[in-house]
């Protein structure tokens, strides 16, 4: 069932209907909200619990939503605020709000020295990425999409941005990722 | 976007690029064998999730108000700020009941499930036609306009059982019914097969129930039988 036909059922006056649409968005969006949540380093319980309350919000304000064509992106929308007031409550993730506040050469530098002791090339890869979700989990979202062959149209959905500013915005997280992992290959050429 | 970045991108995608620097290529290859292997793990938890999410979910809504008709004293009901037009409906209602049944000489029906599903198709005659039903009671105009803005009713409708009404619909509440040729309980049982309401999903079946409820009369199930066959859902 399309998103749309779940959002007529949510805006039915029928309870079986609304149920109905209930059960429908949960089996539909869960398992991409528990990889988003997942891939934003939540752990599954709290995935779970983050997951439940975006359903919830989803569900009783879908009467709000007039365009059911932008119900999909509203939906991300409501899973990405979610997400922040989650980060918001609990201190431990106090960077993941704003990615750029820890500026790229200190982390950079900081795992150049780890990553000379490794010779697996591999190795040298998932630390630097590592760090890099750490410091712009967004962004390594953006690389997640983008390995899932994910169109520009569909990552916009996802991220709340025009398709003009998600353009400009994965290729910028290109050159973000870039100095992470560019010691790796060296030897290389 | 450069070239680079783009072959950088097709590589992360798995995608063989030809003619690119081989250290971007090594590069986006490793990437992607990081990102895959850490999706995987994810996946591998997604998918062995069983459906008590959706359980849950469901008793919070409920827990709520979400699924749950908010019950209010009938003082509270009579006197609510928006009744005074129900009101004046009613009380008009009823002038128009009993200027219809003042005579005796009318046989009347006990509760003849029929009638009912008739206000739901009888609302194109007439203006008390769209407000009240023969007997005079306010029917509403919800179903009306719904047919008006869509072509198509894709509400249950109300029946003499609770147990085949838009709040309550039971495969079985509705079988009674239409098994007796109530054309309403047909509707809500093609309505049901239509959306995988509480039955498996079937577009055959749910063609069947609006077939015979359309050879009742019931125009919303034409409307919704030839619905199914323009959208070539079903195989003619």
């Amino acid at each position: 069932m399309e998103l749309e036909d779940i959002l007529k059922l949510l805006q039915s006056e029928s309870l079986v209907l609304r149920e109905k649409g209930g059960r429908e968005i949960c089996k539909k969006l869960k398992p991409q909200l528990m990889g988003y949540y997942r891939q934003r380093r939540l752990n599954k319980v709290e995935s779970e619990e983050v997951i439940m309350t975006s359903l919830l919000k989803i569900i009783t304000k879908a009467n709000t939503v007039e365009e059911p064509k932008k119900f999909k992106s509203w939906c991300w929308q409501v899973a990405r605020n979610t997400l922040y007031d989650h980060f918001r409550k609990y201190k431990k993730y106090k960077n993941e709000i704003n990615e750029e506040v820890l500026e790229n050469f200190e982390i950079v530098a900081r795992i150049t020295q780890e990553k000379e002791k490794i010779t697996d090339k591999e190795e040298c890869v998932q630390l630097g990425i590592k760090e890099f979700e750490k410091a712009m989990p967004d962004r390594a979202y953006i690389i997640h999409m983008k390995m899932e062959k994910f169109t520009n149209q569909k990552i916009s959905e996802r991220i709340g941005k025009s398709l003009a500013a998600t353009k400009e915005y994965v290729s910028q997280t290109y050159k973000k990722l870039k100095p992470f992992i560019e010691n790796c290959t060296e030897g290389d050429d | 976007m450069k070239k680079n970045e783009e072959n950088w991108f097709a590589t992360l995608a798995g995608e063989k690029v030809y003619g690119m620097n081989p250290k971007i290529r090594l590069q986006a290859r490793l990437v992607r064998s990081v990102f895959k292997k850490r999706a995987e793990e994810i996946n591998k938890n997604i998918n062995q999730d069983d459906d008590y999410l959706e359980e849950k979910l469901i008793h919070e809504l409920e827990k709520i108000g979400f699924l749950k008709k908010q019950s209010k004293s009938w003082l509270e009901k009579l006197f609510d700020k928006n009744n005074w037009l129900i009101l004046l409906a009613i009380g008009a209602g009823g002038v128009y009941a009993t200027k219809e049944y003042m005579r005796s000489d009318v046989i009347q029906l006990v509760d003849q499930p029929q009638l009912i599903e008739e206000q739901v198709v009888r609302s194109k005659t007439g203006f008390w036609g769209n407000w009240f039903d023969a007997q005079g009671g306010f029917t509403g105009f919800w179903s009306r306009i719904q047919l008006e803005k869509t072509g198509r009713l894709e509400e249950p409708i109300p029946t003499s059982s609770t147990q085949c009404s838009p709040d309550n619909l039971s495969i079985k509440g509705c079988l009674a019914l239409a098994n007796n040729g109530n054309s309403a309980a047909q509707f809500n049982l093609g309505l049901m097969y239509e959306k995988g309401l509480k039955v498996e999903q079937s577009y055959e079946k749910a063609f069947e129930w609006y077939k015979k409820s359309s050879a009742l009369g019931n125009k919303p199930a034409s409307i919704n039988r030839d619905y199914l066959i323009d959208n070539e859902l079903i195989l003619q």
